[in-house]
């Protein structure tokens, strides 16, 4: 009976494990194959807040534009492709925000990745893209910033400290609550004396 | 045609229903005319399934686009005889396939089952049934390829560009039959416990599908390999993705099984081990089955989003379950048959070659979940690629080379040192030899010179067993042709496995050499410009394009050059597909059985010139000759074995004893 | 078989030199994963991201860096995904470790079993050898005709002449 017993286990716990494993994977992909290898599920993506990588960009108008430049703005860097669907998608109302927010001490920067120049520029001139636009023609920013799908947006603070990664299209609303708690948040930090700003605190939609 | 298609695929849910609440009811009642009814429901269950694929082909061949399957996976500039590859190009497809394919499969199991069976034959066909009614019932109401749309888009999607491909016609196929056939063997054995039977009349059954099933598994994973070989553009053959290693796990325990149950067939041992191993194939068919068709692990396969995990998963549970209480439930009746005399025979041996197999199944089942382990208990994401399956599963295919080499050679029951030493010494002979030979000629790699002189030791041992055989029988005055032929005709199980060793050995002296050695350049060329790699020049004479609607397609032409020898025109082809961002890539490939010069473009780059990888493989034509050679193997081992004179037979034990001083 | 062989390694046998560059790279090629196309290197995508790393494992290597500096260049922007097999150390050491752990044990448990199930039946060898060397020899040899014959004859045929030991019952 003990060996009986033995041999029970022996099947019996490898399987069951191997299949609660799956059936936890299958609850946490939300039942889609391929599961948990690709981002399924957009919007904010918990960060270890922390110094932006830099960079050095040359605009598509020509100028260069680098970190230390937009130090003392709040900045979205948004990473984008001509080809991608929510990309386009999403363009107007990225511009639109921008419009709202761009007197308050916020810059927007798009850098496209993965694509060709023409196609760039027309994406630009066809949305009248109003903020600064650069291609990341080697990737290497982008592979800084550890972007692994579009689009995929990052949010600094005055500091040039990167603290809000967004994965997909984000909604007007969204872009407008990041954007006011950094602009806003910063300041209620340092009145609190918090030793990490408020915004540093990834993970919690809807704040 | 989309309404014919679900009546015959309800219609068809209920047959499966009927067969298998009806054997079941039938066996238990005893009831003769209900079994005879539900063996015709089950002959019944492929023609009502053909008439719905048939119905699935006719809406691709008419652009039936309202059909929403035929408007995803077809358009009308799609190839007609891609039709075929569209069937089952995404899950909905695929799943009547395997009903259809499934169905065809249960009807001969139990047209050909022999009588000795007649008493299991009900519990068998019941399992059958249950598979054949989970996979329509799945069909029917969760992923039914004739579901409609409310307006009929005037052109389709179009078909994956990387399914145009020959290798695509057999492969998936193969593959989907292979996985889902896997319950056959399993039915019959545990029929066979089912019911009790104690005798051995199911073993040769079971033995004979696990081969069918066997060779059409490995048939699917090595075309599958020449597959990605030739149009995936990287030049090799086998990712161990995910998708890749859930069709091999259960390939390698069927071929444990196909060992042991030859075991049990002449020394009626391993009863109960060849039914816990036959139900671990068809576990481990329904995971490759649950993670092909939805499964929660990464891949570069994707078939298309779908919510079927679950209901794998559970069906995947449930046959555990099932095969364990009836294993648990029937064990002791099946103990006691035999049992192993001494721990140095050729049943150990096979006890050995079981575990290693076993073992890299399972090792390679680690492998697949280990990603999701690691999310789960420490939320980070790892990839369990080629590297960790070369180290780790790469000894064990070695270990199982060489017991491949000494299995055959030891005797049964009871091995002495001195007759093992006399069986291995030409083997080992060889081994060293072929290992001297390939040092001499500069082969320095230590881990390659021991996998070569394994093989040398198999092939040496094989072809030593043919001789010996054959000398034997020749010494009885037959010539030595017919004394060949007679001597694989008087044991067809045993010297069909030698030439399903030799192509084993094939495919092994391709992947140690291709993974070994061989060289890889990735280049820009300009026409007219040219590269040298490996002792290959290959030159780059421009590029013919052609335009069509939803591709450009890619001519470049080259031409290879061995030394100062012209090899002739290459052609590497390129597709680009605009609307989907995706690039087809057909590999310029001149093949020789002592190296492949492989030349794939992988850019057109504007400038006009083009990225090339050139790369010369070594001894990977190997791998591709072992097909036929396997499926030469397994048919010699299937072919019925006739039944000789007594007095042939005694003529033969004669001769053997008198010619075993020669030896 | 054995020239095939010879005359395939003979051509691309280097010296034993370091690994130039490019090897190098290449074998990083084939230990990173594509970020973007999961389960795939960057030696075997063809993505825009996997082109752009491999321009950096070259550039790497090219500025002097170890294989371990341009590993760890990559985790630290894509996390221990990024690599092709789990780390060697830390949680993952598990991932290594329960393979061998699990074919060794299985291996030796069955070993035991085997000596086990072997001394507790007389050894047939012995038992029909007795002293003559000859016969001892010719034993597994008569066994396998014996088998033959069994074989041949059918498991109900007459006069099996397997010893008791051998197969214990037909049904």
């Amino acid at each position: 009976m003990g060996k009986r017993a033995m041999a029970l286990l022996a099947g019996v716990i490898p399987a069951v494990g191997v299949i609660a494993l799956m059936g936890w994977a299958l609850a946490r992909s939300g039942g889609t194959p391929g599961g948990l290898g690709i981002y399924k599920v957009f919007g904010e993506v918990a960060i270890e807040p922390g110094p932006a990588p830099p960079f050095s960009l040359e605009l598509l108008t020509g100028e260069a534009v680098k970190l230390e430049d937009l130090r003392g703005k709040v900045v979205l860097v948004d990473f984008w492709s001509s080809w991608c669907p929510p990309c386009v998608e999403e363009a107007p109302t990225l511009a639109q925000v921008y419009r709202e927010y761009s007197g308050r001490g916020v810059e927007f920067l798009g850098i496209a990745i993965w694509d060709d120049e023409d196609v760039v520029r027309r994406h630009v001139a066809r949305f009248r893209v109003p903020y600064l636009n650069a291609i990341d023609g080697q990737g290497t920013v982008a592979i800084d910033y550890g972007v692994r799908g579009i689009p995929e947006k990052f949010f600094l603070d005055r500091e040039g400290k990167l603290v809000k990664k967004f994965v997909g299209p984000a909604p007007a609303e969204k872009l407008r609550a990041i954007l006011d708690e950094l602009l806003g948040g910063l300041g209620t930090a340092r009145a609190e004396g918090g030793l990490s700003p408020a915004a540093a605190t990834p993970g919690q939609p809807g704040r | 045609m989309a309404e014919l298609g679900t009546v015959t695929l309800h219609l068809a849910l209920v047959l499966a229903l009927y067969a298998g609440a009806g054997s079941v009811a039938g066996k238990l009642r005893s009831s003769s005319s209900l079994l005879l009814s539900v063996r015709r429901a089950t002959y019944l269950l492929p023609v009502v399934l053909a008439v719905a694929t048939l119905s699935l082909v006719a809406a691709f061949v008419r652009h039936d686009f309202r059909v929403e399957y035929v408007a995803r996976h077809s358009s009308l500039a799609m190839d007609p005889i891609y039709t075929w590859v569209a069937l089952y190009a995404g899950n909905e497809g695929s799943l009547l396939f395997i009903a259809f394919a499934f169905s065809l499969l249960s009807a001969a199991a139990l047209a050909l089952a022999s009588r000795s069976l007649a008493g299991s034959l009900p519990y068998t066909n019941a399992i059958l049934a249950g598979v054949s009614a989970f996979v329509l019932g799945v069909t029917a109401f969760l992923a039914n390829p004739f579901q409609t749309l409310p307006v009929a888009p005037p052109d389709g999607q179009g078909i994956n560009p990387l399914l145009t491909h020959p290798g695509m016609f057999v492969h998936p196929p193969l593959l989907m039959i292979g996985l889902i056939g896997v319950s056959v063997p399993y039915a019959i054995a545990v029929g066979a416990l089912l019911t009790g039977d104690r005798s051995d009349a199911w073993v040769d059954q079971a033995r004979t599908w696990s081969l069918v099933v066997w060779a059409i598994l490995g048939s699917g994973l090595l075309l599958g390999a020449w597959w990605a070989y030739t149009i995936l553009g990287w030049g090799g053959y086998w990712g161990w993705d995910p998708i890749e290693n859930v069709a091999l796990m259960p390939w390698l325990v069927l071929t444990g099984f196909v060992h042991t149950v030859m075991v049990q067939k002449r020394r009626g041992m391993f009863g109960l081990w060849n039914l816990v191993l036959i139900a671990i194939a068809f576990t481990l068919a329904l995971f490759g089955i649950f993670i092909n068709r939805g499964g929660p692990v990464p891949s570069v396969h994707s078939f298309g989003a779908s919510t079927l995990g679950w209901v794998f998963l559970a069906f995947l549970a449930f046959s555990v379950a099932f095969s364990l209480v009836v294993l648990l439930v029937r064990a002791p009746a099946l103990r006691g048959t035999a049992a192993l005399e001494f721990h140095f025979s050729r049943e150990a041996a096979f006890l050995f070659n079981n575990l290693l197999l076993l073992g890299v199944a399972l090792v390679t089942l680690w492998g697949v979940v280990y990603p999701l382990v690691s999310q789960m208990v420490r939320g980070v994401a790892v990839t369990v690629g080629a590297p960790f399956y070369n180290q780790v599963n790469g000894p064990l295919f070695l270990a199982l080379v060489f017991l491949m080499g000494v299995g055959p050679l030891l005797p049964w029951r009871h091995a002495s040192w001195a007759v093992v030493r006399r069986a291995i010494q030409v083997p080992g002979l060889a081994a060293v030899l072929a290992a001297s030979l390939l040092a001499l000629v500069g082969v320095r790699q230590p881990v390659a010179l021991f996998a070569f002189g394994l093989c040398a030791f198999v092939v040496a041992g094989v072809l030593q067993e043919w001789a010996r055989g054959t000398w034997v029988r020749h010494r009885r005055g037959q010539n030595l042709v017919a004394a060949f032929a007679s001597l694989v005709g008087a044991n067809r199980p045993r010297y069909g496995g030698y030439i399903v060793h030799l192509a084993i050995v094939m495919v092994a002296l391709g992947v140690i050499g291709s993974s070994f050695y061989g060289t890889q350049r990735d280049v820009v060329l300009a026409a007219g410009e040219q590269v040298s790699v490996g002792g290959y020049t290959v030159i780059y004479r421009g590029t013919r394009v052609e335009t069509h609607p939803d591709r450009t397609e890619f001519f470049h032409h080259l031409q290879g050059m061995k030394g100062q020898r012209d090899l002739g025109p290459l052609v590497a082809w390129r597709a680009f597909y605009p609307d989907r961002r995706m690039a087809s890539t057909r590999a310029a490939i001149r093949s020789t059985p002592v190296e492949d010069l492989y030349v794939v473009s992988t850019e057109s780059l504007e400038d006009g010139r083009v990225v090339f990888r050139v790369m010369v493989k070594p001894l990977v034509w190997w791998i591709w000759m072992a097909g036929p050679v396997m499926i030469l193997g397994t048919l010699v081992s299937l072919w019925p074995q006739r039944r000789p004179l007594v007095e042939s037979a005694a003529g033969a034990k004669r001769a053997a004893v008198s010619a075993v001083p020669v030896e | 078989m054995v020239t095939a062989l010879a005359l395939a390694t003979a051509g691309c046998v280097s010296p034993a030199s370091p690994p130039s560059l490019e090897e190098q790279a290449q074998d990083l090629d084939k230990s990173l994963i594509c970020p973007v196309c999961p389960g795939e290197t960057i030696d075997q995508s063809q993505a825009a991201l996997a082109k752009q790393m491999r321009a950096i494992v070259r550039e790497k290597l090219a500025a002097g860096e170890s294989r371990e500096q341009v590993l760890e260049f990559f985790v630290k922007r894509y996390g221990d995904g990024v690599l092709a097999a789990p780390p060697k150390g830390g949680f993952h050491l598990l991932a290594w470790t329960v393979p061998p752990v699990l074919v060794l044990g299985a291996a030796a448990g069955l070993y035991a079993l085997l000596r086990r199930m072997g001394r507790q039946r007389p050894r047939r060898g012995e038992a029909t050898g007795g002293g003559d060397l000859e016969q001892k020899e010719l034993a597994p040899y008569l066994a396998r005709v014996d088998e033959e014959l069994r074989l041949l004859l059918g498991p109900s045929g007459p006069g099996s002449p397997l010893p008791p030991g051998g197969k214990a019952t037909g049904g």
